[in-house]
């Protein structure tokens, strides 16, 4: 078996005295998609953060294709071929559809006309090119959450991390994105995603790996985490029932 | 020991004053979030109030702070239900663009009604002083720190003990969870900007009432430089040119007296990231247009602008388009780095300043010829660049602002305090350029305004095609994307603090050519009129009010400003109202007549109040916008 693309090793990030992550550790392979799951609050965002760079690990390692990543800037974790999307969308709100996914492409090529072709096509993957010349700051909700995933498409990345592509979209809108990661999971790009909506995840990933607190709580696939009571506990005791 | 104590004492009690002022700097930031550079401004207000009132009514500085602050907390009030409140959802560089034009209009207001002459203010016990221990301290100084400790005890009072002080720290610490508390965070904000101008008045009420008291107003320095005038030697081209040079710096000095005590700040300043309103901006030609078109397009006015001085030799009409081309080129020069990165530096003057000093000090001390001096001029103007880059793009937002302004005026004082070098605030008078020659034909002695025409032609072409390539590359799609979102160009793979010091070294290297050849061109330099704050405002404001981000909007922004200001400076708008029925012996009339020449500064300050209220965008978004809207219809 060949080592994992991504291998995140008792990975600790402290604000303060907070504990945001403690001690994580887990692996993604080649192709695979992964789900990080946890009530709100248990640090998956903060992981996230530490991953493609924007702040340090305070303790631990991270290593891309078998070597260091931590501690490198978020450009250059991107340039190693590992893409974020965020949370809260973040649009290039003046410029055009078309042009959020250039700037995306022009990491790999010098031309724009290139980069052009490049955004193009991932528009299309992800549904958004007959609106390539809106502006992006005058998207809808679900269509901006799609721009984020196309434009981290453009830049040709070897694993990509989506924070919460769902959150806030109506059924329809879900059952799209869904359908995309299933689609990108087919061209045998790897994943890992931040998600809320079990059943999407349990559509989607491979395997999940459950934080609580800023710890790795549980670990498997879909059927086993499913069926851990822990998980179960941690989701009710901490945020009351409420799924958020 | 006994001085050292002493100028301890005094550093304490001046410091009560200024503690005063950056108190209301503090609230009104902390409760809104915007930078008030008016606060100087305020501070003199409260200064002319104070005067008046002793004049006036004999009413004693001290006591007058009782009318003061009320007066100047409704002032406050005012301009914050009327103007700041519709920027606070704006870019934080607009809100700083709206608090120095409200400044610039204020200071220029105070110009036209007072003059800018000296008002003394001395009361019987303004030279008394009290001994303590061997140490002597002015009376006046004690007062006026008692005063402003009772004001600030007042003020915290006030803020820890009120229901409404309770409302004002909660919106200060997060204006949602405020709102959703039942506070009304527009209302404190009207509070909040009163207060701040309360104290930035009762600061300007009890400053110092000391020796002669001198209220700080403009162009202080007036004195100083007529004498650097009358040194001047007399120009080829007559008349119009000396009067440029003359104005020039002089409005240089009193738009930059003005600024000054703006850069005073104190507290904890937090940013905060605004939403955005997206705004249709997005001007560039689509892909399918031909680019036929666009070459028409724009080398029709090219071959226009190249012909004009074959039928224009009068020198007035040439001037005009020198001085439009430079606007141009700094504009466009300016728009590089604020435009399309919306890194908006407010210390470009820097730039400015370092090319007109390079280009003219090799000329001077080594005989270089400018041609040649100038890209030694401008690569000084890049090394800078790079260095004030490394430090200053750690910093976001308003504080980059901030740090711009900061450098410049480092580089200022350094040029004033040079005295070896740059002959310090007696600036640096052209000797005359030597004959350009190519090969052994003379190409032109500088004798008429035709070669400094084409020169600046060409610089300004150069700067716009620099504004086309930037945009049309790599490099403008990431500029643009820092602009828009940092965090996620970074997570794009940009490497933000490179990119944005390729973005300033384009920008401070055209900007360094521009300011070489309007040095050149005027014939004389000195500090403020090189590195003033006021230069780098002027190359804002010729892109804020073109529109920001765009490569027509700075030539719009700069035809407006120039033509203005010339119009003001030429006294066509008041004897446009003449013609239009103003009586011109009424009183209104003299009025206009005598101050309207004098007011552009004031009139660029509404301008800007304007277009940041009315068209954020600029001239190009706002009727770029409107005419798409009716195309569409």
């Amino acid at each position: 078996m060949t080592a994992p693309l991504l291998e995140v090793r008792n990975v600790s990030r402290f604000f303060g005295g907070v504990k945001a992550n403690l001690d994580v550790t887990f692996d993604v392979e080649t192709g695979m998609v992964l789900g990080l799951i946890g009530p709100n609050g248990a640090g998956k965002t903060t992981l996230f953060n530490c991953i493609t760079g924007f702040f340090p690990p305070s303790r631990g390692e991270i290593l891309f294709e078998g070597k260091r990543i931590d501690g490198l800037s978020p450009d250059k974790v991107c340039r190693l071929g590992m893409a974020r999307t965020w949370q809260k969308v973040r649009p290039l709100a003046k410029l055009t559809v078309l042009d959020n996914a250039v700037v995306g492409a022009l990491l790999r090529t010098k031309s724009v006309k290139d980069a052009r072709e490049i955004a193009h096509a991932q528009l299309k993957v992800v549904g958004l090119a007959t609106k390539d010349s809106t502006l992006a700051g005058t998207l809808p909700i679900g269509e901006r959450k799609k721009l984020e995933v196309a434009r981290v498409l453009a830049t040709q990345p070897k694993m990509i991390l989506l924070d919460e592509v769902m959150g806030g979209l109506n059924a329809r809108e879900s059952e799209d994105l869904i359908q995309l990661i299933l689609d990108i999971k087919t061209s045998g790009l790897t994943q890992v995603v931040i998600e809320h909506d079990m059943k999407a995840i349990v559509r989607t990933c491979d395997r999940i790996v459950v934080l609580n607190s800023g710890e790795k709580l549980a670990e498997g696939t879909p059927q086993q985490i499913v069926n851990d009571p822990r998980v179960m506990t941690a989701y009710l005791g901490d945020s009351g029932g409420a799924k958020a | 020991m006994a001085v050292l104590m002493q100028s301890i004492l005094s550093g304490i009690l001046i410091g009560g004053v200024y503690a005063l002022i950056g108190i209301g700097l503090t609230l009104i930031f902390g409760v809104m979030r915007v930078i008030n550079f008016a606060q100087g401004e305020l501070v003199m207000v409260g200064m002319y109030v104070t005067f008046f009132l002793f004049r006036g009514f004999g009413i004693d500085p001290f006591l007058s702070v009782v009318i003061t602050m009320p007066a100047l907390f409704i002032l406050g009030a005012l301009l914050q239900r009327t103007l700041i409140n519709r920027v606070l959802d704006a870019l934080p560089q607009n809100q700083i663009l709206l608090t120095i034009g409200i400044g610039l209009v204020l200071a220029n207001t105070a110009m036209l009604l007072f003059t800018s002459d000296y008002r003394i203010l001395s009361t019987s016990y303004s030279s008394s002083s009290v001994s303590v221990g061997g140490i002597r301290l002015s009376t006046p100084l004690l007062y006026c720190f008692a005063i402003t400790a009772a004001i600030t005890a007042a003020l915290y009072w006030f803020l820890v003990k009120t229901d409404v002080g309770h409302a004002i720290r909660a919106t200060a610490q997060d204006r949602d969870a405020a709102q959703l508390m039942g506070v009304s965070v527009r209302r404190m904000g009207v509070l909040a900007f009163g207060l701040g101008a309360g104290l930035a008045g009762a600061a300007g009420a009890s400053r110092r009432p000391g020796r002669a008291d001198v209220l700080h107003l403009p162009a202080s320095r007036r004195r100083l430089h007529s004498e650097s005038l009358r040194r001047r030697r007399p120009r080829r081209d007559g008349q119009h040119h000396r009067r440029d040079a003359r104005r020039r710096p002089d409005r240089h000095r009193r738009i930059a007296q003005r600024l000054l005590p703006r850069v005073r700040l104190e507290g904890r300043l937090r940013l905060r990231h605004l939403p955005r309103r997206p705004v249709a901006q997005t001007l560039r030609p689509s892909r399918q247009e031909s680019h036929v078109k666009t070459a028409l397009f724009w080398a029709v006015p090219l071959i226009a602008l190249l012909l004009v001085p074959i039928w224009l030799t009068s020198p007035y009409p040439l001037h005009i388009f020198i001085l439009l081309f430079i606007a141009v080129a700094m504009g466009e020069s300016w728009n590089v780095l604020g435009g399309f990165a919306g890194q908006y530096s407010v210390g470009h003057a820097a730039f400015y300043g370092l090319g007109a000093y390079g280009a003219f000090i090799l000329l001077q001390d080594k005989h270089v010829a400018p041609w040649y001096g100038v890209w030694v001029a401008v690569a000084i103007a890049t090394a800078v660049a790079l260095i004030v880059g490394s430090i200053t793009f750690r910093l976001r937002g308003p504080y980059f602002v901030l740090a711009s302004i900061a450098v410049a005026e480092i580089i200022r004082l350094l040029a004033l305090n040079w005295k070896d070098l740059t002959n310090g605030a007696e600036g640096i008078l052209a000797s005359d350029l030597p004959a350009l020659h190519f090969g052994n034909r003379l190409i032109t002695d500088w004798n008429s305004k035709t070669p400094y025409y084409y020169m600046a032609l060409a610089m300004a072409v150069f700067c716009i095609a620099v504004n086309f390539l930037v945009q049309r590359s790599k490099l403008g799609y990431y500029l643009q994307a820092i602009r828009e979102d940092q965090d996620a160009a970074h997570s794009l793979g940009i490497p933000l603090t490179i990119y944005k010091n390729i973005g300033l070294v384009i920008s401070a290297a055209c900007t360094a050519l521009a300011g070489s050849f309007s040095a050149f061109y005027i014939g004389f330099i000195e500090p403020q009129a090189v590195f003033g704050l006021d230069v780098s405002v002027q190359v804002v404001l010729i892109c804020i009010i073109g529109g920001i981000g765009t490569v027509t909007g700075p030539m719009i922004g700069a035809v407006v400003l120039v033509l203005l200001s010339e119009a003001l400076r030429a006294n066509l708008i008041a004897q446009g109202l003449f013609h239009l029925g103003l009586p011109e012996t009424s009183a209104t009339g003299m009025f206009l007549k005598e101050n309207l020449a004098h007011a552009h500064v004031l009139i660029y300050g509404i301008l800007v109040i304007v277009v940041i209220l009315f068209m954020p965008d600029g001239f190009v978004g706002f009727f770029g916008t409107r005419l798409r809207r009716r195309a569409s219809r």
